[in-house]
């Protein structure tokens, strides 16, 4: 199975499997046998983002359909506490151990995390995982290293912070999985032990707007090459540095007194860097929307250990937390999503209710006998399955997905973001299924009761009951590939943009609260003049709520949210190209509203805009 | 169908211009309510209501249904050509044939009325995404409701003569049943027939309220048949 991951990792015998299956009992009760499970990264999470769980099953008693199902608590405004159910189908195979990774939404850290094993609808294993509150993140650093120290000093730049040590071997496939971390740190990592999926989470990751240390150690492994498309420096000469003042003077303390053992890098251009008696030892850049290191210095390790410059090298490197473009809760409050009244259905089953009992009462008045009512019963039957199927088709017209998707191109990467927001209403209520977009990892935004997220070939299905008078509303996350891109020049005050294969429709211009309209912006590239005219209050526009701009509003407000905040200038428009959406699960048609906007970084000089602030 | 009594009454059934009209009576309130309850719920109140409106469909259909299966066992309607249990009994007919045959006169009535009525049943529930199990064990609940109301109708018809008090009797009987349960404390209160219903749909029901309901019928049936002995001696 692609999606997580799920492998059979070991294998004992199947007579000894066998035994312990009967000793064990693979019924529901007591006797289910516990599971080895690890949740997060070495046991930290972070409340409302993705961690991975890493469920290892005990020998399965035989072949056959089985499924990990692994509950978390969360809470609801209306009814207090609910369940998602995150569902992974597998096949038993007889003796045989099998590891399953799967990303969860953990909500309510003070509720375990409930795990079982079933095979063909019996337990066959349990297990109940509390969360440590010591390893519930604010702010989380992953150390990815073969030994357990050095991140110790994370609490004194930021109490909230949780540092995690693990194996290259446990890091997530998923780049979704890495949305609550701040932070990863390489050190000495053999890249062999790596899959190919983990590297591309990884470096998708960084480019979307991920934080990178890779710390290179003197006699060392070298930088992983499936790194150094993000990386800002290779490596050079392995030195010593002395009493180097450039540290000393940038990271505020003296080095330790003896000789520091250090690797040369050599710094790609535009990279910022710091040296140590005229050598490169610190090299930091831009990669996408993140931002990656190479430290040929190791502040984990003696004798810089002890250093107290370190601090501020690892706040550098944590940097502040990230501001989010749009907040979920955010876009779906603009969503509105429209309950379509399916008058069609409403006739025709007024046509078949009076056709029914019409015909009811002429066979009944025209054979007053027991013949009759024979005729009556399997007019019933035939009724029952008419007016069920019209029942369906009713359901299915009047049940409405309304989406937005906001796409956010990496910078000077071929990757973009997509944030899915959908609300999923039922006007009649009851069960509403929707499959999320393939690759992306889905939550809900609002708990309205349980929710079931069972894993597919490349996607989830959520399923739940909806409240007839409440939409559902979900998130999906996803990457995409997109290569797009913005120039501005401040010479000819001309905006030159590559808005891909599809174009952009109603594309405007924001920087610093203000937005310019450019109109449809064609396939390919394309230059608009940007005259010193032509500037409107992005506040102005955010209040429209026939605008896109709608949802870049703050949350519970009518002011512009976090697009007003950026470092740079944005070309923001409607894309009318491909993009992940949620489906209903079984919609063969029916009403369904999507917008999709696209957000592209704006290279070079910000352009001029009025002084006046919004 | 070895019971003279069962064969005859059926015919008379399925021939009976009245019982056609009480069909479609019966019909025709189900229809309009389904079809009036097809436009979404969408009030300001839905989000509290905890009722759905195929439990009020079922509610009606129960509440038709033990009425007509009731007063057509105690002679409130009189249906044409089918003779009444103390007109049976000097026919002559053993009384245990007489009350074993009314009794299945009324249950496959009632079953059959319960059939009639399941494709609006089904376009509510269907709509809704209710639970079959839950209608089906619904169903069962009114099936029994209706069979143990109308024995009790069949005892009240051979131990009334007074036309008058005989529908007083029943009247009385079917308000108790229906609305001074009501009144009743938990979990007592479970026997109420509306209650029952929704109960039932979501599988909370007591075993011993649809059993409360046979042993109403079979007591009924025992009482029909003491009372009828005694036009005998």
């Amino acid at each position: 199975m692609a999606v997580c991951a799920a492998a059979a990792v070991g294998a004992i015998s199947a007579a000894s499997a066998r035994a312990a299956a009967q000793a064990a009992g693979p019924r529901d009760g007591a006797a289910a046998q516990s599971l080895s499970v690890t949740v997060g990264f070495d046991g930290a999470v972070r409340p409302g983002a993705p961690a991975p769980v890493d469920v290892q099953t005990p020998p399965m008693p035989a072949d056959g359909p089985a499924q990990l199902i692994i509950e978390s608590a969360a809470l609801t405004p209306q009814t207090g506490r609910a369940t998602v159910s995150t569902v992974v189908p597998f096949q038993a195979v007889a003796g045989t151990a099998q590891r399953l990774r799967v990303p969860v939404v953990v909500q309510d850290v003070r509720r375990p995390l409930r795990v079982r094993v079933m095979l063909r609808g019996r337990r066959v294993a349990a297990a109940a995982v509390p969360f440590d509150p010591a390893r519930v993140a604010g702010r989380l650093v992953v150390l990815v290293s073969e030994a357990r120290a050095g991140l110790g000093i994370l609490h004194e730049i930021d109490e909230r912070a949780v540092d995690a040590y693990v194996a290259a071997g446990a890091l997530p496939a998923r780049w979704q999985e890495y949305v609550g971390v701040d932070l990863v740190v390489f050190r000495d990592v053999d890249p062999a032990r790596l899959s190919d999926a983990q590297r591309g989470a990884l470096v998708t990751w960084v480019r979307l707007g991920g934080r990178l240390v890779v710390i290179a150690r003197p006699r060392g492994r070298p930088l992983p090459a499936f790194l150094m498309p993000v990386l800002p420096a290779h490596l050079g000469a392995t030195g010593v540095a002395g009493a180097s003042g450039d540290l000393a003077a940038k990271y505020g303390a003296p080095l330790p007194a003896g000789p520091v053992a250090t690797v040369a890098l050599v710094p790609r251009p535009g990279a910022t860097v710091v040296r140590a008696g005229g050598t490169p030892v610190i090299a930091a850049g831009a990669a996408g929307d993140g931002y990656a290191s190479v430290w040929g210095i190791d502040p984990t390790a003696p004798p810089l250990a002890e250093w107290q410059g370190r601090r501020r090298l690892w706040a550098e490197a944590l940097g502040s937390p990230p501001l989010p473009l749009v907040e979920p809760s955010a876009l779906a409050d603009r969503l509105s999503p429209r309950i379509p009244v399916d008058r069609f259905s409403h006739v025709l089953a007024g046509l078949l209710i009076a056709l029914y009992v019409g015909g009811v009462a002429v066979v009944r008045r025209r054979r007053p006998t027991l013949a009759g009512a024979a005729v009556g019963i399997a007019a019933a039957v035939l009724a029952v399955v008419a007016f069920a199927q019209l029942a369906v088709s009713a359901r299915a017209r009047s049940t409405a997905l309304t989406q937005v998707v906001v796409l956010r191109q990496a910078r000077d990467a071929p990757v973009a973001s997509a944030v899915v927001v959908a609300a999923a209403a039922v006007p009649y209520g009851g069960p509403v299924a929707v499959l999320a977009p393939a690759g992306s990892v889905s939550a809900p935004v609002t708990m309205i009761g349980d929710l079931r997220v069972e894993w597919r070939d490349e996607a989830a299905a959520l399923a739940g009951e909806v409240r007839p008078d409440l939409p559902w509303v979900f998130q999906a996350l996803a990457a995409v590939p997109l290569g797009t891109s913005a120039r501005f020049d401040a010479e000819t005050e001309t905006l030159t943009a590559d808005a891909g294969e599809a174009g952009l429709r109603d594309a405007d211009l924001w920087w610093h609260g203000f937005v310019y309209a450019l109109g449809d912006l064609p396939a390919g590239r394309t230059s608009r003049r940007i005259g010193p005219g032509g500037w409107r209050r992005a506040a102005e526009l955010v209040a429209d709520d026939t605008s896109t701009a709608r949802f870049f509003r703050a949350p519970d407000s009518q002011a512009p949210g976090a697009i007003t905040q950026l470092a740079g200038a944005v070309l923001v428009g409607r894309w009318p190209g491909r993009a992940p959406a949620f489906a209903l699960a079984d919609r063969t048609r029916g009403a369904g509203v999507r917008e999709a906007i696209l957000v592209i970084p704006v290279d070079g000089p910000p352009p001029v805009v009025p002084r006046a602030q919004p | 169908m070895t019971n003279a009594v069962l064969r005859g009454d059926l015919r008379a059934r399925a021939a009976s211009r009245k019982i056609v009209a009480i069909e479609l009576f019966y019909l025709g309130v189900l229809g309009v309510l389904a079809w009036l309850g097809m436009p979404p719920e969408l009030g300001a109140q839905t989000g509290e209501r905890t009722a759905s409106l195929t439990t009020a469909l079922l509610v009606v259909q129960a509440i038709i249904v033990t009425y007509f299966a009731s007063a057509c066992a105690a002679q409130e309607i009189a249906v044409e050509t089918e003779k009444s249990p103390v007109d049976l009994v000097f026919a002559p007919f053993a009384p245990r044939s007489i009350v074993t045959g009314k009794s299945f006169t009324t249950a496959a009535t009632a079953v059959y009325w319960l059939l009639l009525g399941a494709p609006l049943i089904a376009l509510s529930a269907g709509i809704r995404q209710d639970s079959w199990a839950g209608l089906a064990r619904a169903e069962v609940f009114i099936a029994a409701v209706a069979w143990g109301m109308a024995q009790t109708a069949l005892w009240l018809a051979t131990a009334i003569e007074s036309d008058f008090s005989r529908v007083l009797a029943h009247w009385g009987w079917l308000v108790t049943v229906f609305v001074a349960t009501l009144a009743l404390p938990l979990p007592a209160r479970a026997v109420n027939p509306v209650l029952g219903i929704g109960a039932a749909q979501s599988g909370t029901l007591p075993l011993w309220v649809y059993a409360l309901y046979i042993v109403l019928g079979i007591a009924s049936d025992a009482g029909a048949r003491l009372t009828l002995r005694r036009y005998l001696a």
